[in-house]
């Protein structure tokens, strides 16, 4: 009884320290993929076809929903980067 | 890029701080310095105009002159028109015409004079327009609103502002401006990189929920942690919910939207606040371009699919 507790014990702790190989490898292997990673993802389709230009003043007078220029955002991974702006809200 | 420098130009306009930067070769200090003067000068001359805290501003003219046709200057046109198209973009969400309601939630003079003074919040609300009332002749240059009736400009001018002023930047290389949070984004930092933008935890507005770096795109909040205010046991803040006509009360606590504008990015964020989380997300998502970050008042972030990699330090 003795003998068959301890062999279970010691499946049970060789499966924990294959499972945990497994994790750690996993987790080594997935920060490399995420390094390697290019920064910029974002590209947003161009499409505008409501907007017009008050001659007058140079104002345009798009529809508030009108797209008129390519958005880039590039989120970034570090924690480090001291933001230049805040967006403190209205 | 390298040789180049960031002037900046600091002042305080409708009721906030602005900052903007242009970034030039190093001996164009001078040509910065003007151009940061006309975005001044664009700031004070919109604040002076739409205004509804100046008794003589147009927009106060306006509302006075309620019920007849309004002569309108080409600006008050201009952000008019986009704010009744911002109107029908939102499904009345959005809503100029909100101003009673405003004032019937207490925000009857400038912030800081609420904040200081004691006022008798007026709840009675006679009659009820929306924007679809506000006529507009583009021939004669006239706005008419109903008598009774009364428009706020307050949703949108401010990112127009932003986005007008940010037009006369567009030939630097780099260019930021940030009125009150509501920021526009123009090229790249004076050292080449992106500009490194913090979204304001509304929890602890000393931290960042997170950084992002940006580029050619706007980038605003809304909160209803800001411009809120407490009477006899009345709360109240500026986000009023047109469906109702009261202070909005869903469970988002804030919203951030980025978009290729700042009068769209802060319409978007402010009508994604009222319409709560599910909606609100759902319409960030359908307006071309736009991705958000919102915050639910038990802490929970919901972020669009582009903004789910920035290093979240909560």
């Amino acid at each position: 009884m003795v003998n068959q507790t301890t062999k279970r014990n010691k499946l049970a702790a060789r499966s924990l320290v294959v499972c945990g190989t497994l994790l750690a490898g996993t987790a080594i292997w997935m920060s490399v993929i995420n390094s390697a990673k290019p920064a910029t993802q974002t590209a947003v389709p161009v499409s505008d076809n409501s907007s017009s230009v008050n001659q007058s003043n140079g104002v345009s007078n798009q529809s508030a929903i009108a797209v008129q220029t390519p958005i880039s955002t590039t989120p970034i991974l570090q924690q480090q980067v001291i933001p230049r702006f805040r967006t403190r809200g209205s | 890029m390298f040789g180049l420098v960031e002037i900046t130009r600091s002042f305080t306009a409708m009721n906030t701080n602005v900052e903007a930067v242009v970034c030039v070769p190093s001996g164009g200090e001078k040509q910065a310095e003007n151009a940061l003067l006309l975005v001044q000068d664009i700031f004070t001359s919109v604040e002076a105009a739409l205004s509804r805290f100046i008794p003589d501003s147009e927009i106060s003219r306006l509302n006075r002159s309620a019920g007849q046709p309004f002569q309108a200057s080409s600006l008050l046109f201009t952000v008019m028109t986009l704010a009744k198209a911002a109107a029908e973009t939102t499904g009345g969400i959005f809503d100029p015409t909100i101003l009673p309601f405003l004032m019937a939630a207490g925000y009857d003079r400038s912030f800081e004079q609420l904040v200081t003074q004691s006022i008798l919040p007026v709840l009675e609300i006679k009659s009820r327009y929306t924007w679809r009332d506000i006529i507009l002749d583009a021939a004669a240059s006239t706005i008419t609103i109903p008598a009774g009736a009364g428009v706020d400009l307050g949703g949108i001018a401010k990112g127009w502002t932003v986005d007008y002023a940010g037009q006369k930047l567009k030939d630097f290389s780099g260019f930021a401006i940030d009125a009150g949070g509501d920021i526009l984004l123009g090229g790249k930092r004076a050292d080449g990189s992106l500009w490194p933008i913090g979204v304001v935890d509304p929890f602890n507005l000393q931290e960042n929920l997170t950084v992002l770096e940006l580029s050619d795109c706007a980038i605003c909040t809304s909160t209803t942690t800001r411009r809120c205010w407490r009477l006899d046991g009345f709360s109240g803040h500026h986000l009023i919910d047109s469906r109702h006509g009261k202070p909005a009360d869903s469970a988002v606590v804030s919203v951030t939207v980025i978009a290729d504008s700042a009068a769209r990015a802060e319409v978007i964020a402010k009508t994604a606040l009222i319409l709560g989380p599910d909606e609100g997300m759902q319409f960030i998502h359908s307006q071309t371009g736009a991705q958000g970050i919102i915050v639910l008042n038990n802490g929970v972030l919901l972020r669009s699919e582009e903004t789910r990699e920035a290093g979240y330090v909560r």
